[in-house]
């Protein structure tokens, strides 16, 4: 913690050797979660460079009332909704009762796929949607959501609902997928 | 479905990602550190150059006040003396007089030797005391009623004269003084207000003469009489048509550099590897609304401020790639060079979504469905709310078709305020807007220049037309050393004035 304190204070200077050393401590684990809002890993480069100079700026303003990973995630989710504002496609209004109807109920794990096909499969959510998953995934509510989206709650409902049938989907696909590869492997 | 089913749904995620770590890219760091340097420097030359600026500004205005309150000293003081010397002329000062009082302190402590010494020597000054030798009971009285009446026709030379009741010829004073400078036919039969039409002629430069033959004080009044005619404060209202360039500098060179050296690519041909960013810029509709308010400091100087909308569009075509020899495709360079540099970002949007764009692996675009010379068209609009200073330079005060015609140079900085910058393309289903502060820089500085024509319908009210110039003096957004964007603004202004006596 001390070392953690003594690191902010020295990017609150601006000494660069300290700021060089958060962004080694923390730039893994941020970088996945923007490559979560992104559309591409380019997109996701700018996301992470935008979020830590704005890290910079707001360092001296941190309250160490929460972690200060948990801090800079938060800036680093602000920051990919900002970039991607306006590019954002028409939510379509479909109504969550219509969506849950469809939802397979069905057992499933994620521990076979790696990091890379996890990606893929959040990346290629529709834009609306996957920002609503993303942000349901890193602890906010419906009501949180709605109000950073500027959409109804009922919205942000059902496009949770709507990115789970997605993804349950392509789970599946790529676990046939797999298992037909591993089958033609085989033999 | 059930809310445990939910939570199952989410907290699967949530630990898949849990201790996920992915390396970006060692650019971004490089970036980061270019971004936080220019900051810092960006942020020292604003405020250095916004205070240079403030110190310049309150030193003209120290300075031509502090000169204008000499002048003004030094006209009273000039005018006194002349009061003495008449006084010392001719030989005993009266204490009293009923026009005009000469203070006692006047007479001998505040005497302009020089001017003295001048005017007792100048034979117009002896005609004065011989012109009246008969009547005069006090010569001094007579003379010290001649001066002011003198400097009354001059500061106000319709006033007191044109509504006279008095007869033909009746004021004494006027009659004798003139009696030595025109024939008496002349002086038969004329009135008061002839005489002041006399004096207003011509005439009026021989017969000051008489009196007042220091050209410092000539110039004084003068000076006087002009100063009257010019407005002190003015407001106008304008419209500037502009056209509009955005000023794109590339440094490919050193970004081909940054990129080589980052990833590891070593004994690539700079030339062979890259074709420079082609960039070619067309004026849309451009404008400005403009609200001035302007000071002058005299007849030459003024100082203008006011409130600017400033609304600047263009459609920027490029055509830049570079190829990459380890695939042999190519690849937009504009894709590279993104961040912090909102242009590149829009042509980035751009060949998104073209629709022969096909998405690559990795961090790069593939092109390769790209026709190398088929250019990409971006519509971009920037809006401004501006603050400008400018220092004004009348060329001609007064001197073209009586003063109604004046022509004006300025120059001067003007503050933006960026409000937001949207773009479009034909292919794009949205048009995108950028407010965010990390796009574009919040405050920048602009050089203006302009040369003014204003014409007088009266005294009051003018119409203005100025064409105009000015450049961006650093970047727009906080930039790359690889690109920058400093817009070029030509303009013609024609708006309205009016002015304040």
């Amino acid at each position: 913690m001390a070392a953690e304190e003594k690191l902010i204070k020295g990017c609150c200077k601006g000494k660069r050797n300290y700021q060089k050393q958060l962004y080694d401590l923390y730039k893994q684990k941020l970088f996945v979660v923007c490559l979560r809002y992104a559309r591409t890993r380019l997109d996701a480069e700018d996301i992470l460079q935008e979020a830590f100079i704005k890290i910079y700026a707001n360092l001296k303003n941190f309250r160490q009332e929460c972690p200060l990973e948990a801090w800079m995630k938060r800036i680093v989710i602000n920051t990919a909704l900002n970039h991607n504002r306006g590019k954002l496609y028409q939510f379509p209004a479909k109504d969550i009762d219509d969506m849950i109807d469809y939802l397979p109920d069905e057992e499933f794990t994620l521990s076979n796929f790696s990091l890379k096909e996890l990606l893929h499969m959040i990346q290629s959510l529709p834009d609306g949607c996957k920002e609503v998953f993303n942000l349901y995934i890193d602890g906010f509510k419906h009501k949180e959501i709605a109000e950073k989206l500027n959409i109804s709650e009922g919205t942000s409902k059902s496009q949770y609902a709507r990115a789970k049938l997605l993804l349950q989907n392509m789970i599946k696909k790529n676990e046939s997928e797999s298992y037909e590869h591993v089958q033609r492997g085989s033999f | 479905m059930s809310t445990s089913k939910e939570d199952r749904f989410k907290e699967e995620w949530q630990e898949a990602f849990e201790n996920a770590a992915a390396e970006p890219s060692p650019l971004v760091w490089s970036k980061i550190d270019q971004s936080l340097t220019h900051k810092k420097t960006a942020g020292i030359w604003l405020y250095g150059g916004a205070s240079v600026l403030a110190l310049l500004i309150l030193s003209a205005i120290g300075w031509f006040w502090l000169g204008f309150k000499e002048q003004k000293q030094t006209s009273s003081s000039q005018l006194q003396n002349t009061h003495a010397d008449q006084a010392a002329i001719f030989g005993n000062a009266p204490k009293e007089n009923k026009h005009f009082s000469v203070p006692k302190q006047a007479v001998e402590p505040h005497r302009t030797p020089g001017i003295q010494d001048k005017e007792i020597e100048s034979p117009a000054f002896q005609k004065i005391p011989a012109a009246n030798p008969k009547n005069s009971k006090n010569p001094l009285s007579q003379q010290s009623d001649l001066v002011l009446q003198t400097k009354d026709l001059i500061s106000q030379p319709l006033k007191n004269y044109a509504d006279s009741n008095a007869a033909p010829g009746s004021n004494p004073k006027y009659k004798e003084a003139l009696e030595n400078e025109l024939p008496a036919s002349e002086i038969k039969n004329s009135s008061d207000k002839d005489i002041q039409m006399i004096i207003s002629s011509p005439f009026q430069e021989k017969f000051i003469g008489l009196v007042h033959k220091s050209p410092e004080i000539k110039n004084l009044e003068l000076q006087n009489i002009n100063s009257k005619s010019e407005p002190t404060y003015w407001i106008s209202a304008s419209f500037t048509a502009t056209h509009y360039q955005s000023g794109i500098q590339s440094n490919l060179n050193a970004y081909f550099d940054e990129y080589t050296n980052a990833h590891q690519l070593n004994g690539l041909n700079e030339e062979a590897f890259f074709k420079d960013l082609q960039e070619d810029s067309q004026n849309r509709f451009s404008y400005a609304l403009n609200l001035e308010a302007g000071y002058r400091l005299n007849r030459h100087l003024q100082l203008r401020t006011g409130l600017q909308y400033l609304n600047a569009q263009n459609l920027q075509t490029t055509n830049a790639w570079f190829t990459d020899y380890a695939d042999g495709k190519k690849y937009a360079i504009l894709n590279e060079m993104t961040q912090g540099n909102i242009a590149l970002l829009h042509l980035r949007d751009a060949i998104l979504h073209h629709p022969d764009f096909q998405s690559g692996s990795g961090s790069l675009l593939n092109l390769s469905h790209f026709n190398e010379n088929q250019s990409i068209s971006l519509k971009q609009q920037y809006k401004f709310l501006s603050v400008p200073l400018e220092l004004g330079w009348t060329l001609n005060p007064g001197r073209i078709f009586s003063g109604r015609v004046a022509l004006t140079a300025f120059t001067g900085l003007s503050v933006d305020v960026f409000l937001n910058s949207r773009y479009a393309n034909d292919r794009l289903a949205n048009n995108y807007t950028f407010d965010s502060e990390t796009a574009f820089r919040k405050l920048s500085l602009r050089g203006k220049i302009g040369l003014q024509l204003e014409y007088r319908h009266n005294a009051h009210w003018s119409t203005i037309v100025e064409p105009t110039y000015s450049r961006t003096l650093h970047s727009l957004h906080p930039s790359s050393d690889y690109l920058s964007l400093r817009p070029q603004y030509w303009g013609l202004k024609m708006g309205l004035k009016y002015a304040f006596f």
